[in-house]
């Protein structure tokens, strides 16, 4: 059942819009292009190991699966109240298939990384295949957020609009267009604790074949169990209480 | 007799219509008022009234037998089968179900609007659990059944009401196969003819030994069809027994002046 609800996300979204795939690799791609000349031309941030294309693009796939993953994760159920008002089945398969179907579309972004990658002439490392992982435990954490915020989206329908308001701030304390190295020494451990900064930073690492920051993994995946051992929790306390008033 | 395969006790179901209607969908403005006045002493309480959606129903349902439910709109129909369906839980109350349920309600099971009719079976039977060999082996019947062939690859977005009914039908009677097969209205749109066919191909299911419980308005789909009928009013169940005489039971009271807001 839950390959079939994925499938289905899947397919409903490539159905509705016109150009498809294409649209999907192009969106990361102009926000590219934007980045490096405001960012790079104008603002004059550089990056040391990485051409600062590829480096931004980097930091722009992981961003744009974690927003797109948390986003559709949030509405999932609410979404789906059709379905969950007629069946009964773990509504945990919900939010889920949500995150999952999303990892289609970082797939065709991955391949446009990769044609940038040749266009720049970078080698990659061997290590490039870190970057499955990687995106695996942005999911799990994706995830994780998408539990507390589905069900308070159910029962609070502002979370509707805090959402896209939060993760545009976030995106901001994310360095998805500067190198963590920017961050002041006061305030690295901010940066360290956000799982999503840890998947950029450890992405572009492996790329470039430089040393790989462990210690932001193993700090950022604290973040990570907690969030998702709460969501958990909070899901399967309310998940009677939702459905009723859904 | 041998044991029930639906047994109900005493179930109770209890929604809150206080001010807002849904007191848990409160915005957070709301809920942070709410809160601060409670801990500033002057917490005034709500007058939140209950609405008990279904009272102290039982009831028992053999294997192989079809039940009619009747009643007028909000007379907790809808929300007996959702407890039946396992889909939200009775506030008091136990329900014991020995069996698989299938629910045909409405629309088809997850049915997607972009998405065309062939598209859709697939789905449908995903979601009930079927693998796909399963599904593809009786796609092109369940095409002929709803008689939506030629409409097979456009998106059900485009399909009128009838064919909307035909198709949720059609795919939920040939891809579900539950013990216990729950419907609600769903028999409503439609032509005659293919009323007809849905009636031969549910009675063909009851000699294979599934257990309907169907949920209608149309009172004469319940003397035709069922072996008993349940006629709930006001949540509670008036009266429970064969279909002709229930059946006559809620007519006689329709034709009565209203009586459905005094439960509140």
């Amino acid at each position: 059942m839950l390959r079939f609800l994925i499938w289905k996300d899947i397919v409903v979204r490539y159905k509705q819009t016109v150009v498809g795939i294409a649209w999907i690799v192009i969106q990361p791609f102009v926000e590219m292009l934007v980045f490096t000349l405001v960012f790079h031309h104008f603002v004059g941030i550089t990056s040391t190991d990485l051409p600062y294309p590829i480096f931004v693009y980097i930091g722009i796939l992981v961003w744009t699966y974690f927003t797109a993953a948390v986003h559709s994760g949030a509405v999932s159920l609410v979404t789906a109240r059709q379905l969950l008002h007629r069946m009964s089945f773990p509504r945990l398969y919900i939010p889920f298939s949500s995150i999952v179907s999303k990892l289609v579309d970082a797939v065709f972004s991955f391949a446009v990384l990769c044609t940038l990658l040749l266009w720049f002439d970078v080698p990659p490392s061997i290590t490039i295949v870190w970057i499955i992982p990687l995106m695996m435990y942005l999911a799990v954490f994706a995830f994780g957020i998408s539990l507390w915020l589905s069900v308070l989206h159910a029962l609070y329908h502002d979370v509707g609009f805090i959402v896209p308001y939060a993760l545009r701030i976030l995106m901001f304390l994310t360095p998805v267009m500067y190198p963590i190295t920017l961050v002041s020494e006061r305030w690295q451990w901010l940066s360290m604790m956000n799982p999503v900064a840890a998947t950029i930073e450890i992405s572009r690492a492996a790329i470039a074949g430089t040393p790989i920051p462990f210690t932001m993994l193993i700090v950022s995946s604290w973040v990570v169990l907690f969030t998702l051992i709460g969501g958990v929790a909070l899901f399967q306390k309310l998940e009677s209480r939702f459905i009723d008033v859904m | 007799m041998s044991t029930p395969i639906i047994s109900v006790e005493n179930i109770a179901k209890r929604y809150r219509t206080g001010e807002h209607h849904r007191p848990m969908c409160r915005s957070i403005k709301e809920e942070v008022t709410h809160i601060l006045s409670r801990c500033c002493g002057r917490h005034v309480p709500q007058p939140s009234r209950e609405f008990w959606a279904l009272r102290d129903v039982s009831f028992d349902v053999q294997k192989g037998e079809i039940i009619g439910v009747i009643g007028r709109n909000g007379a907790g129909k809808s929300t007996l089968i959702r407890i039946l369906a396992g889909v939200t839980r009775p506030t008091a109350g136990q329900v014991t179900i020995q069996g698989t349920v299938g629910t045909l309600i409405g629309t088809g099971l997850g049915m997607h609007p972009e998405l065309n009719g062939r598209e859709n079976i697939v789905l449908s039977g995903g979601i009930m659990g079927l693998q796909k060999r399963e599904i593809e082996d009786r796609l092109e019947e369940i095409l002929a059944f709803s008689e939506l062939e030629s409409f097979a690859d456009t998106p059900v977005k485009y399909y009128s009401n009838g064919m909307h009914a035909r198709l949720s039908f059609s795919v939920s009677i040939y891809l579900n196969r539950p013990e216990i097969l729950l419907i609600d209205e769903v028999l409503a749109a439609g032509d005659i003819a293919f009323k007809q066919k849905c009636f031969t191909k549910l009675l063909e299911c009851v000699n294979e030994g599934t257990t309907i419980v169907l949920v209608t308005h149309a009172v004469d789909y319940v003397r035709q069809l069922a072996d008993r009928c349940i006629y709930l009013k006001n949540g509670e169940i008036n009266c429970i027994g064969d279909p002709a005489t229930v059946a006559g039971k809620y007519l006689q009271d329709a034709q009565k002046p209203s009586t459905i807001l005094q439960n509140a």
